[in-house]
């Protein structure tokens, strides 16, 4: 039957009217509850989840006009179809019961045609008003797991955000040698990692890595490679500065990125990186390094020009078996050997034009006077302007090495 | 991403249209040419006259594409501009890839 097993509420203050409808209604097919008078039904709607509605209207303590406000009012779970049952219908009445909200009427006497036809016109209603409910409800819980996913990345971003600043070293000096950087992500997470480490008693080693690609796959690689690279402190005998072919792994900057670009062949879904690996010789100054595809690092001597060291290298996981240079230049005492990433002279002004190598290396010369950590805070602050406000498109950072007098 | 595919002497040429190949566009570039290399061309032209900025991710892209390509086929650029050309130079692409300035030498000059 087309009744089911919806409920209707029939509302009137006559036994006899009850009973009318009651039979009608369950020949229908319907499941019927009643009531004597609006309060009594506002009752039961409070009570029990009826949706379709049968009411008189003129009844004692509460009419049908009241009970249809009252529903409209306070039943905010769920929408009820209500049907106003009046003796006469004008155009006064019609626009009062509508505007109590009523959705249909039905005029005494109550036929059983006319009823059924306004109680399926009334559940097509309820069944597009529950297919929506639902699908709102599904929309709501669907939202809610994507926003609690959100937060659970953004919450995770951060932390390791926080963990890569973590593997960054305090700006400082090993012996000698001073350093200090410059690290402005372009999303949390950053594909750029450096670092400075003593390599025994004579020598330090230094690195800058660019993971091709920004965000999560990026910042991996370089928190895998800046894992290796850590393995070497410490672990180096005396050596004194020459051939870097026959010196130690780790003083051979060329051994040490082919090393990685062997490492790197063998998992071949990793990004691809550049670098410059480095090492100085203390008490002289002097110095070997590897630039694999990365922009040439400038030397900056003592109040004087900025020279870009090197010529430039395959990057790091790109070509199987590549072989690797190694250059070498001797620092005097206030010579500063700057790495940089090409996120720094790529670094695009709101009219797009880029920040530059010729930008950097006079930037560098002017800020050779000052002590390193003004410098750094220099060029933060010249890129900032530079960018024009907004964030960065990809990673801006730079290490800056000074050999300082005899300590 | 925009690529021209042109047949020409039994190599195929594919002109971007777009100024720059970054991480942006190198997913998209990496498919079309993916779908290029299905025609089995001896020879890929890679013309990149229009490119003003290539990044890491479009060497990237540029280079996966010549290892797709396996043994016996051959990947050229032609017209590259002076900055693309820098960062072949920077990262020694110039020698794993021949540099050629126009279409019509990479396709005399053939895999150079």
């Amino acid at each position: 039957m087309a009744g089911g097993a919806e409920t209707v509420l029939v509302v009137d203050d006559s036994q006899f009217g009850r009973s009318l409808l009651l039979y009608s209604l369950e020949t229908l097919g319907y499941r019927v509850r009643s009531a004597a008078d609006g309060v009594e039904a506002w009752e039961i709607l409070q009570a029990e989840p009826i949706s379709l509605v049968v009411t008189d209207w003129q009844m004692p303590r509460m009419d049908g006009l009241e009970l249809c406000r009252r529903i409209r009012a306070g039943l905010a779970d769920r929408f009820v179809y209500v049907v106003l049952v009046t003796a006469t219908m004008d155009d006064e009445a019609a626009l009062a019961g509508l505007e109590a909200g009523a959705d249909d009427f039905l005029h005494k006497p109550v036929s059983l045609p006319k009823l059924r036809a306004r109680l399926a016109s009334g559940r097509r209603i309820l069944e597009l008003q529950r297919t929506v409910e639902a699908e709102a409800r599904r929309v709501a819980a669907a939202h809610a797991e994507l926003s609690a996913a959100y937060d659970t990345i953004e919450r995770d971003l951060r932390s390791a955000a926080g963990l890569q600043q973590g593997l960054l070293p305090a700006p400082g000096r090993i012996g000698r040698l001073a350093y200090d950087w410059v690290f402005e992500p372009s999303s949390a997470l950053s594909g750029d990692t450096l670092g400075v480490a003593g390599l025994g008693a004579d020598w330090a080693g230094f690195f800058h890595i660019d993971v091709a690609g920004h965000g999560i796959p990026a910042a991996l690689t370089s928190f895998s490679v800046h894992h290796l690279l850590a393995r070497g402190r410490g672990a180096v005998p005396e050596t004194p500065p020459g051939d870097p072919a026959a010196a130690p792994f780790w003083l051979n900057p060329a051994a040490v990125v082919a090393e990685l670009n062997r490492h790197a062949q063998s998992s071949p879904d990793s990004a691809y990186f550049t670098m410059v690996y480095g090492v100085v010789h203390l008490p002289s100054g002097w110095t070997a390094l590897t630039q694999a595809g990365h922009p040439a690092p400038l030397r900056v001597a003592r109040g004087g020009r900025a020279a870009a060291v090197g010529g430039g290298g395959f990057p790091v996981g790109l070509i199987e078996g590549a072989e690797y240079e190694v250059e070498t230049l001797t620092l005097a005492p206030g010579d500063r050997l700057v790495l940089h990433s090409d996120g720094l002279t790529e670094c695009f002004a709101p009219d797009g034009e880029p920040f530059g190598e010729e930008r950097l290396a006079a930037l560098l010369a002017e800020a050779g006077p000052l002590p390193l950590d003004a410098a750094m805070a220099a060029i933060r602050a010249r890129l900032r302007d530079w960018r024009g406000g907004g964030g960065y498109d990809d990673d801006v950072t730079l290490l800056a090495l000074e050999l300082t007098e005899q300590p | 991403m925009n690529i021209d595919l042109t047949e020409s002497g039994g190599g195929l040429v594919l002109a971007l249209r777009d100024k720059r190949l970054d991480a942006a566009a190198a997913p998209a570039f990496r498919e079309r040419v993916a779908a290029a290399a299905e025609g089995g061309h001896r020879l890929l032209v890679l013309d990149l006259q229009h490119v003003e900025f290539v990044d890491s991710s479009g060497l990237g892209a540029i280079v996966s594409a010549l290892k797709r390509l396996g043994p016996g086929r051959d990947l050229a650029i032609a017209g590259a501009r002076p900055a693309v050309r820098k960062l072949f130079q920077l990262t020694r692409m110039d020698r794993v890839f021949a540099l050629h300035d126009d279409v019509a030498a990479a396709l005399a000059g053939g895999a150079g």
